[in-house]
């Protein structure tokens, strides 16, 4: 008997604060209310609605004399279980603990997914949408804004050089049926940067720019063949010179590639790799 | 409008790969009718075998042609509909998990609600885009895999000389928007419905294993895996960002118990659809030869073991079936070779892009004394990563059930399947340790997307452990799991 009211005031807290939770999240992703006397209102509701499940089925198990049929099943189901859970050792009571552990991330997670699609759509809009955004002090000039217009700009099927960092594959991608290409120095480049990304640095907190060590010393051995740059733009009908600097807008042009070749602005580039292959 | 026509025109290709797939599974048993059978192919080898095919004979088209004509999307689309025709009126209603209403519905609701997103969704992954998604626009776009988009070191195209199943499979969703979409060929939104079906499949796929070694427990495998939010959700490597590795870890599981399956049965229709899917792995990644070789050397691994133990324990030997099983295992490698044909054909003269690094020529004496500091690396960073919340609690549950107490002895079956998906780790781990790349980066960027493709054989394994370890009578299941053979 006691342990039922227990059940029953437990589940009854978890599903009042569950619920207020939800609702103070519904008023922020609705729009209707953004913050509550400055504090930023929850956004995220899958653990909240999770927590909401789990309220109610500790307030089902403890409800007394249940005369619904589904409750009854419920409770049933309950002291089955913890028949099994005495029957059970150590060991076998950790696996199911890890087994309930692992149906509630992954339940959150799903009655989460809404919300999370949702945001998908809305950084995907903001993306296109706007050149940069600012994060953690830091500039993140955004590709997807200036595709929107490399794609006015460029033919379809144009030859293009691309000048930049790992989102050059993203950026081929999304530009098809233009074919992206890399000039022989930015592919050099590129192959000695395998190490240096921005996620990855700010993810491990630098620690992914030392781990250049071992990089350099593979980087050293590979031969390059030397090309000339001139008949390779020739030979592949590249148009165009897009470059694009994530951490910098004003890095970002793109330029007809004969005006480029006459300055002879591609024989120099103006970043030198921060490796030279031997 | 007409993203709703062609979302159901993707549910709709779907379908016919499934349906198609139930006749070819029809065409192959009629091959082994006098073979024994434990049991009948599911719903989950059925689309399987059908996107296999499908593949191999868009490869065929490639291999003859170089790309992939108009004419030849047409052609294999209506083939593949007569067969769907033909396997939705003729094919026997392949064997699937006993479910009862209650839990059909449940699988249905899940199914539908997992449709949506999907439907929504473009392809989000890096690799997704990068790798897979450029080459199905390339090849949809009808280009040449004899032409630079593919054999240029220096053309913007990451992983040219990857395999293209995948790839093939998105192309032709691609086909369909070209026709039925006339402002926006290339947009891809609605592609993770190719991803939806193999993470079906694999629901499917992982219940019915489960069920066979454990009666009773296959309904928890498929749970697990089927809200493993690695497996449903669409961030970087998860299965709906379009990423190939959810694919791969189905075909590779489905590979695996139908090998040590049809070994221990000696059936050779079981035997064939193995070949099948492994073939089907080695056209989804690189990987799959790996998958292939640790599948071979665990068979003949785990049958030198076993025969030693029995000399060792003075156990009376059974009667030699050495040559039988060597010719079963023969229609094993029999069916590989058109797999591997194509995959040396289009796939072995391709250059590697210039910022790529080869395994091969990084190994050496020099080169090993270099990363001596690896291993320590790698499992720390296995450590953090396999707690990390998107796989749920899978593997620290998995850790902790081997440890249970087993009332009954391990089937070969389950010893083989656990040989493997130990081998395979470890065969990744060692990639890691001798990587060209940066390891942190290469860590951060491919061990969650490798071990994904452990996961189905994995949670047959915490399962099966868990009903081993557990008296039946508890869930009043009165069925005796798999024999020992």
């Amino acid at each position: 008997m006691r342990l039922s009211l227990g059940l029953c005031v437990l589940g009854g807290v978890l599903v009042s604060a569950s619920g207020a939770t939800l609702v103070l999240a519904a008023l922020k992703i609705t729009g209707m209310v953004p913050s509550l006397g400055g504090v930023a209102l929850p956004h995220r509701v899958g653990w909240p609605m999770l927590t909401l499940l789990v309220g109610m089925g500790l307030l089902a198990a403890g409800w007394p004399s249940p005369k619904s049929p589904l409750l009854q099943r419920w409770q049933d189901f309950i002291r089955s279980f913890s028949q099994l859970w005495n029957h059970g050792n150590l060991i076998w009571r950790i696996v199911i603990t890890a087994l309930i552990g692992h149906l509630a991330i992954s339940l959150a997670y799903f009655l989460g997914a809404p919300v999370d699609l949702h945001e998908t759509f809305v950084e995907r809009a903001n993306l296109q949408g706007t050149l940069l955004s600012i994060r953690a002090g830091q500039r993140y000039v955004h590709w997807e804004f200036l595709a929107r217009l490399w794609k006015e700009t460029i033919p379809p099927r144009a030859a293009v050089a691309y000048r930049g960092h790992w989102e050059g594959p993203l950026v081929a991608y999304e530009l098809y049926p233009r074919r992206l290409y890399l000039l022989p120095e930015d592919g050099r480049r590129l192959a000695a940067n395998w190490h240096n990304h921005r996620w990855l640095a700010e993810k491990t907190k630098g620690k992914s720019l030392a781990d250049r060590s071992t990089d350099e010393f593979w980087t050293q051995r590979t031969i390059w063949p030397s090309l000339d740059l001139e008949t390779f733009i020739q030979q592949r009908h590249i148009e165009f010179l897009l470059t694009f600097d994530e951490a910098d807008e004003k890095g970002c042009s793109l330029q007809a590639m004969p005006d480029s070749l006459r300055q002879e602005g591609l024989k120099k580039d103006s970043t030198p790799p921060l490796s030279s292959p031997q | 409008m007409t993203q709703v026509v062609l979302t159901a025109t993707y549910f709709g290709f779907l379908l016919v790969i499934w349906l198609a797939g139930r006749m070819w599974l029809r065409l192959f048993s009629s091959l082994f009718s006098q073979c024994p059978r434990d049991d009948q192919p599911g719903n989950a080898e059925a689309f399987l075998v059908g996107s296999a095919m499908l593949g191999l004979a868009s490869y065929l088209v490639i291999a003859i042609f170089g790309r992939m004509p108009p004419l030849g999307y047409c052609l294999l689309v209506a083939v593949h509909c007569a067969m769907a025709l033909v396997g939705w009126c003729v094919a026997r209603r392949p064997a699937g998990p006993q479910w009862k209403r209650g839990l059909k519905t449940a699988f249905f609701i899940w199914a539908v609600i997992l449709g949506l997103y999907a439907a929504q969704l473009p392809l989000t992954g890096y690799d997704a885009r990068a790798i897979y998604g450029l080459k199905a626009k390339i090849v949809a776009d009808g280009a040449n895999l004899w032409g630079p988009d593919f054999r240029d070191p220096y053309r913007l195209h990451f992983g040219s000389n990857y395999p293209l199943l995948i790839p093939i499979l998105e192309s032709f969703l691609f086909r369909f928007r070209m026709i039925l979409s006339g402002g926006d060929p290339w947009g891809d939104v609605g592609l993770p419905l190719i991803f939806y079906g193999f993470i079906v499949a694999g629901t499917l796929l992982v219940t019915k294993v489960t069920e066979r070694l454990a009666p009773g427990w296959g309904i928890f495998s498929g749970v697990i895996w089927a809200i493993t939010p690695m497996v449903w959700r669409w961030t970087e490597g998860a299965g709906l960002s379009g990423s190939a590795d959810l694919p791969f870890a189905v075909f590779l599981a489905a590979g695996v118990f139908h090998l040590v399956e049809g070994w221990s049965s000696q059936d050779r229709f079981s035997l064939l659809l193995a070949g099948i899917f492994f073939g089907a792995t080695i056209l989804i990644k690189q990987e799959g030869l790996i998958g292939l070789g640790l599948g071979t050397v665990t068979i003949f691994v785990d049958q030198i073991l076993w025969q030693r133990s029995r000399q060792k324990d003075n156990t009376p030997m059974v009667p030699n079936r050495g040559p039988s099983k060597l010719a079963s295992f023969g229609v094993f490698l029999v069916i590989l070779i058109p797999f591997l044909l194509f995959h040396r054909l289009v796939h072995a003269e391709m250059p590697q892009q210039i910022y790529m690094r080869s395994y091969a020529a990084a190994l050496s004496w020099e080169w090993l004394q270099q990363i001596t500091d690896r291993p320590a690396t790698i499992l720390s960073f296995a450590m953090k990563e396999l707690i990390n919340n998107h796989w749920g609690l899978a593997w620290p549950a998995l850790v902790v059930a081997l440890l249970l107490k087993r009332d009954r002895p391990l089937s070969p079956t389950v010893r083989r399947i656990r040989l493997f998906v130990l081998l395979l780790m470890a065969a990744y781990t060692g990639i890691f340790a001798v990587t060209p790349f940066p390891l942190l980066y290469h860590l951060h960027t491919a061990y969650a997307r490798l071990m994904l493709h452990a996961l189905p054989l994995a949670i047959v394994v915490l399962v099966e452990q868990l009903a081993a370890s557990l008296d039946f009578t508890h869930f009043g299941h009165g069925n005796t799991p798999e024999s020992t053979r």
